[in-house]
């Protein structure tokens, strides 16, 4: 009686923590938040005092920008938790934009992802920040099954999916049936590998060093994952190592296909083996229906082109990969009384 | 709907305009199966618009947007179409626009209207509390004729603070009928009947409190030289007066007698 009357009052959230992004979805208002997971954070140099400057959006701005007194930090990497205090704070931050504490608003109830591939301590970080940063009991739930919700595929039915979720630090691969997953896989492969493979390419091929954001930049305009038609072209300024002065110089697409093959292919060998680990009925399954792309790996250029070529299967990127894992942690939670079985425990 | 979208809807169906656009192009269904991993008569059934045959809608929506952009077509109005073709599939997806929208209105009317109800409530008890500890002397001039002996007798213990006047008012204000019920809602009176009838009367202030055996506070304050508090609940009354040499305590018609009960200054009786 009393937890359906503060369940009345309190703003039940779903949180995609990701790597790159954190999505916030609300009950009953959709997502509510969506912003970059970076914290600048000051630090007063004679008193050693650290104090939050800016997150999300603005806080990306800063990064690679800032003086030395200030930090932009990403305090999550490959999926999980890098910096426990920072992440804390990043996250009440959000909570608090969203749902503002009132009088009458009980803590809210969160559910949140992790990564399949996570480890029960990096779960448990996880679920303590979340706790630490205000809310009266956190779910979690792990990100194919969320993913796979979201793209709206039938997960409660007697019939394998596949989904392929490209994160910003990691890549999942799971294979979902009867509300439960089957099969799942996390490699530490996704948007950051990608843009690191960039930033490597220019300099051993250019002799140019570039920052995050610009690396970036390019995947977004040009980047793909399968040779195409037309050949794209792209002005990139960054600091030439030699001269050690900033330079304007032309990368082609073909060039970043070429620097992304190498992540790519951890991909790619992550989802052959899942095919192969998958039962075989629910690999017929599959067979037929193919696999779905989510994530933001998933709008990089002809990915979906890629997997079918290499897997022989039908391949198709979800409506609005960017947003699916939080929409389905956010369908979850709404079902969060009646489903038991689509959360994962921790300890 | 405009009549324009409903005629592209019946004549050019999704499957068929896919179908006309791989025509045009001179692809045959092999060619497209091979590129997009379908099997042939997946392809086909989508040309048809038989989506009885393939998987779901989420599929369908995904295989169409890869052959629309296999085939350079604008996904976006096939998307559309194919809204139409499976309905169920907007109420299915969690974030369809409509839904949030009647969850926000939801949303947003729920907790006031709680908090509303909740101040509706809070009000009514403020007025009732405001009623019952209102001094009887201040209520003194409204007309006694108004007065019913049928609330006297009836609503004694709800309102019960009253007049000293209210006894003699009753009397003759017996034979009249109750004049409207909203008038008697508002000057609410109701007379004591002298049995059950407990008055205070006091040359210095002093502090009185009654109550009542329902646990009702008759009287909790103070009772001002040369003022007279007539009291009406049910009894057995628990009465506590403070500078109680200076009170007189009339119950029943009878002056209380209080000494030995006066203790310092403060005496605690009870009346039944």
């Amino acid at each position: 009686m009393f937890r359906s009357l503060t369940g009345y009052f309190s703003n039940d959230l779903a949180i995609d923590l990701g790597t790159a992004n954190t999505l916030i979805y609300m009950r009953g208002k959709g997502i509510v938040l969506d912003e970059p997971s970076v914290v600048a954070i000051h630090s007063d140099a004679p008193t050693n005092k650290k104090s939050i400057l800016a997150v999300g959006i603005e806080a990306k701005r800063m990064l690679g920008r800032t003086p030395g007194s200030i930090q932009a930090i990403r305090p999550m990497k490959d999926g999980v938790i890098a910096d426990f205090t920072v992440t804390e704070q990043m996250l009440k931050q959000f909570i608090k934009k969203v749902a503002p504490s009132r009088f009458f608003s009980a803590s809210p109830r969160i559910v949140i992802c992790v990564p399949c591939g996570s480890t029960q301590v990096e779960r448990r970080a996880i679920k303590d920040s979340a706790l630490a940063a205000g809310a009266r009991r956190v779910e979690l739930i792990e990100e194919p099954m969320a993913a796979a919700i979201g793209a709206g595929l039938p997960v409660e039915e007697p019939t394998g999916s596949m989904v392929v979720d490209i994160g910003g630090g990691t890549t999942e691969v799971g294979v979902i049936s009867l509300g439960g997953v089957v099969y799942s896989n996390s490699v530490r492969v996704g948007g950051d590998k990608f843009d690191e493979a960039i930033i490597n390419y220019i300099r051993r091929n250019y002799g140019m060093l570039i920052g995050e954001t610009t690396a970036e930049e390019i995947k977004k305009t040009i980047g793909s994952a399968f040779p195409g038609a037309e050949v794209r072209e792209m002005e990139v300024k960054g600091r030439n190592l030699a001269e050690g002065i900033p330079r304007a110089f032309t990368v082609s697409s073909n060039e970043i296909l070429e620097a992304l093959t190498e992540p790519l292919n951890q991909i790619v060998s992550a989802v052959k083996i899942a095919l192969e680990q998958t039962p075989p009925e629910l690999g017929a399954d599959i067979a037929d229906k193919g696999m779905v792309l989510t994530g933001g790996g998933a709008l990089l250029k002809d990915i979906d082109r890629l997997l079918a070529e290499e897997t022989g299967l039908p391949v198709f990127v979800a409506e609005e990969p960017l947003t699916c894992v939080v929409r389905g942690s956010g369908k979850a939670l709404d079902k969060m009384d009646k489903h038991g079985t689509i959360f994962t425990s921790v300890p | 709907m405009e009549p324009a979208d409903k005629r592209i809807g019946d004549t050019v169906s999704v499957g068929m305009q896919l179908k006309r656009a791989r025509e045009a192009q001179q692809l045959s269904l092999g060619d497209v199966a091979e590129r997009l991993k379908l099997s042939v008569r997946q392809l086909e059934a989508i040309e048809r618009d038989d989506y009885a045959f393939l998987p779901g809608p989420t599929f369908v929506r995904g295989f169409v947007r890869n052959y629309a952009r296999f085939l350079n077509l604008d996904s976006v109005p096939l998307m559309r179409l194919l809204d139409e073709a499976f309905p169920p599939l907007d109420a299915e997806l969690a974030i369809s626009q409509q839904e949030v929208q009647s969850d926000t209105e939801a949303g947003r009317w729920g907790a006031p209207r709680l908090l509303l109800a909740l101040l509706a409530a809070g009000a009514i008890a403020a007025a009732g509390w405001w009623f019952s500890t209102q001094p009887g002397s201040e209520e003194a001039p409204a007309s006694p004729g108004d007065l019913s002996p049928m609330l006297t007798v009836e609503q004694p213990a709800a309102v019960d603070v009253v007049t000293e006047e209210v006894p003699q008012a009753s009397a003759p204000a017996a034979a009249k009928p109750v004049a409207s019920a909203p008038a008697v809602a508002v000057k609410v009176e109701p007379a004591v009947s002298p049995e059950s009838g407990l008055r205070l009367s006091s040359t210095q202030e002093s502090w009185v409190s009654v109550t009542d055996a329902k646990g009702q506070k008759l009287m909790f304050g103070s009772l001002m030289p040369g003022e007279e508090k007539t009291l009406a609940g049910t009894p057995p009354y628990r009465v506590r007066i403070g500078n109680a040499s200076h009170v007189t305590v009339i119950y029943k018609g009878q002056p209380v007698d209080m000494t030995g009960k006066i203790r310092g200054s403060t005496a605690t009786l009870k009346l039944d």
